[in-house]
Parts: structure tokens; sequence; C-alpha cells
């Protein structure tokens, strides 16, 4: 079974990209604050990680070389988040990040491209 | 009359003792309240989302309506999910709304409420799918004292009808502050606004003039900086200022004689903020020279050494 991880400090965020992914016969797990979202990262491997902010990755590669050391090619990195200015976008896709989107969503598109990522 | 003292300082001491008593448990109680909320909000988010997707066509019963300000934190929780969200058929939650009455709840709000309160529950209410009953009641709050609330107002009428949003907008009699073209620009995601600058930029109102500047800069739109120009050239010193801020910040030309006329009227303070903002924004010394004479160049190539900016002369 394929495992999502979501992080968000935002709970109704994290609720509703849950939710939104429900049904994709994924088992998605959330972490509601930086501790835990490493916590977790670190015991289990994930196919996806989703993290609805940016915040994050202000500390450059640090966090992507944790979340996939060098050999592993998972899990993919997906953030989406509020900025939109070329700045952020470009520095999360520096920062090794696979695909960047910003609020607001389309559900439909996102769960499209979670099940690309999950079960290319 | 000692022992009458000590009566009276213990009498004090027990009423602060109580007095404090009471804020702790309000506290608690409200903690305990906002978890609780927090709680039936997320509880509801995923039946709002299946209803979003259209998953589900009937309306549930949402963990929501258990709460006791559930009118107000669903109205709450729809706006906060339709801005993060789009391309959903807004029907189902609009139903919703219908039903649970919170367009009513939002209005007794307002109604009950004045200034900045009163605002909140009607920018709350903008940010909901709109019925012709709030936009004929909120009407009457046009003329309202608090600037907040006139403006929330504006924000109402406009999600209500995309088609007269410049209309409105041009109505509108105060200029527009930089924070509220930004509440407008909200509009622009919900797709209510439309996106063409042109217009915005050559019309006689202020208020269009300066929605279309923040248009220009918030997409770097540069074949605009023509018609940045006379607007830099405008009676209206904070319009000026509006678009020689867009104007740099999409790094045009500064050897334009509206923009030395613009900055040789400054005093030498806003001048050396000036400096500043133009080294950030990239402008070398041979291109600031225009603006600021030799005077005062040997500190605009201090502050372009100071951003460390690799600039090539041009």
């Amino acid at each position: 079974m394929a495992r999502i991880l979501i992080f968000s400090t935002d709970d109704l965020l994290t609720e509703l990209v849950r939710s939104a992914l429900m049904g994709l016969g994924a088992e998605i797990r959330t972490a509601a604050d930086y501790a835990a979202f490493l916590r977790l990262s670190g015991r289990m491997v994930f196919d996806l990680v989703l993290v609805l902010e940016t915040a994050p990755f202000w500390g450059g590669r640090s966090l992507f070389r944790r979340l996939r050391p060098r050999p592993l090619l998972r899990p993919e990195i997906y953030v989406v988040a509020w900025h939109q200015a070329d700045e952020t976008v470009l520095g999360m896709l520096e920062c090794g990040v696979d695909q960047y989107m910003t609020f607001p969503l389309n559900l439909a598109r996102l769960r499209a491209k979670v099940i690309t990522a999950l079960y290319r | 009359m000692n022992g009458w003292f000590e009566w009276l300082f213990v009498g004090a001491v027990a009423v602060g003792c109580i007095y404090l008593s009471i804020l702790l448990c309000d506290a608690t109680l409200q903690r305990r309240r906002a978890a609780r909320e927090g709680l039936l909000m997320r509880r509801s988010v995923s039946d709002l989302v299946r209803m979003m997707v259209g998953e589900e066509r009937s309306i549930p019963r949402l963990s929501l309506d258990r709460a006791v300000r559930h009118r107000l934190l669903l109205g709450e929780l729809i706006a906060r999910l339709t801005a993060a969200v789009y391309g959903c058929d807004p029907f189902p939650l609009a139903k919703l709304l219908c039903r649970s009455k919170v367009d009513r709840a939002l209005l007794r709000i307002a109604k009950r409420t004045r200034g900045l309160r009163r605002a909140c529950a009607l920018k709350l209410l903008a940010d909901l799918p709109s019925f012709e009953l709030v936009v004929r009641t909120v009407a009457r709050y046009r003329d309202d004292a608090s600037r907040e609330v006139r403006f929330a107002v504006l924000l109402v009428e406009t999600a209500s009808d995309p088609h007269r949003v410049l209309q409105r907008i041009a109505d509108y009699e105060e200029p527009l502050s930089r924070c509220e073209v930004a509440e407008l620009l909200h509009l622009l995601r919900r797709g209510l606004l439309p996106i063409a600058y042109r217009p915005l930029l050559e019309s006689e109102n202020g208020n269009l003039q300066r929605l279309g500047v923040v248009l220009v800069e918030l997409f770097a739109i540069e074949e605009a900086d023509r018609l940045l120009l006379p607007l830099i050239a405008s009676q209206d010193r904070e319009l000026a200022a509006w678009a020689f801020r867009a104007y740099y910040l999409l790094h045009r030309p500064l050897r334009r004689k509206e923009v030395v006329a613009y900055v040789r009227q400054m005093d030498r303070i806003d001048r050396c903020i000036l400096m500043r903002s133009l080294a950030l924004a990239g402008y070398t010394e041979s291109q600031a020279r225009w603006l600021f004479g030799e005077k005062l160049m040997p500190r605009y190539g201090a502050l372009v050494a100071s951003f460390k900016r690799s600039l090539v002369c041009g």
C-alpha cells in the first residue's frame, strides 16, 4: 500500500487535502507540527510527502536531504502554498521539490497528480 | 482602627482572588470551547469536501451542527475552504448555507454590533455565496461611520454582482488603500474580477487606476510601462507613488521626463528612501544618475555595494 504524509500547521488545510485524497488506496498520515513531521518521516518510508507551507524549506536543502537521502528516489515531495512569487517557486524547486502548487487548489487536479506520482 | 484596616485589606485580597479565579475559569472555558470547535470543524471538512467534489448529493448533518455558534463557524469554515479551493460546484455549499441560515445569523451580528466587529461579519458574508436578501440588507451600512464597514459593504456588493464590479469600485467614494486593493484582488482568485489592466489604467477614476497599478505590479506586466508614466505625473501624490513603485519594480528605464520630474520634487529624505528601493530593485549607478545627480551618487553607490549586487553597467 502506498503511503502519503501530509504536513501543515493549519489543521483545516491538512484535513481538506486528506479528505480530497481519501479513496486512493493509500495510507495517509498527517503531521501537525515540525517535530512530528520529522519523526514520522524518519520512522516510515513514504511514497509522497505533501507539505502545505514553505517554511520547512527556508533552511535550504537540509530538509530535502533528510526526507530523501541520496540513493533513494522516493518520496516525491510536493509543496502546496499561498506564495506565488517567482523567487519562492524557484527557491522551492532548487531545494529539490518535485512539484510546487499554489492555493487556491483544484482538488481533482491534485488527486490526479498524486495518483500519477504514486502509481507511476 | 488597625483591625478595621486589616479587615479592609483581607476583603480586598478576597475580592482580587475571586476576580482572578473568574478570569482563570473564563480563560479555561474559552480554551476548551475553542478546542471543541476546532475539532468539530475538522470533522466537518470531509463532509464538505465530498459535497464540493460532487460525491455527496444530499446535504448531510455536520458535526459542526452540535457547536453553540454553529452558524458562524460554518460560515467561517466554508469561507476558508472556498478560499483554498477552486473549480468546485458552489451550488451545494450555497444550499447548505441557505438551510443553516448562516447569512441571516451574520446579518444579525452585523446589526447588533458596530465598527470592526460589524465589518468582520460583513467581510465573512462577502466570502460566502451571496443572496439577494444579503445585498439588499447590507446596503444600509453604506454610510456607516466606520471605514472598514463601508469597505466591507463594497466587498459584499462586488462579490454578489461580478458584472458590475468595476462600476461598484468606481462609485466607491474614498480612495482605496493598499490593503483594500489587496482584498479586492481576492476577487480575482475567485474569478470575479477581470484581469484586463488597460481599461483600468486609462480610466479617469482614481480607484480603478489604483487597482490597475497593483495588477500590473502583481503580474509584472512590462508592456504597461507607457500607461504608468501619465499616472506618475498625476496630481494625486499617492497614486503617483503607487505608479512609480510599480514602474521601478518592472525595472523600466528611469530616463523618462515624468520619472525625473517626479523624483525632482521629492525632498532629500524621500530621495534617500527611494535610493534604497531602487538599489534593491537592481538599478545600476549609471541608471540612477539621472535621478539623483552627482551630489547623492556616492550614497547610492554605497547602497548598491551593500546589496552585493553584481550589476552590469547599463
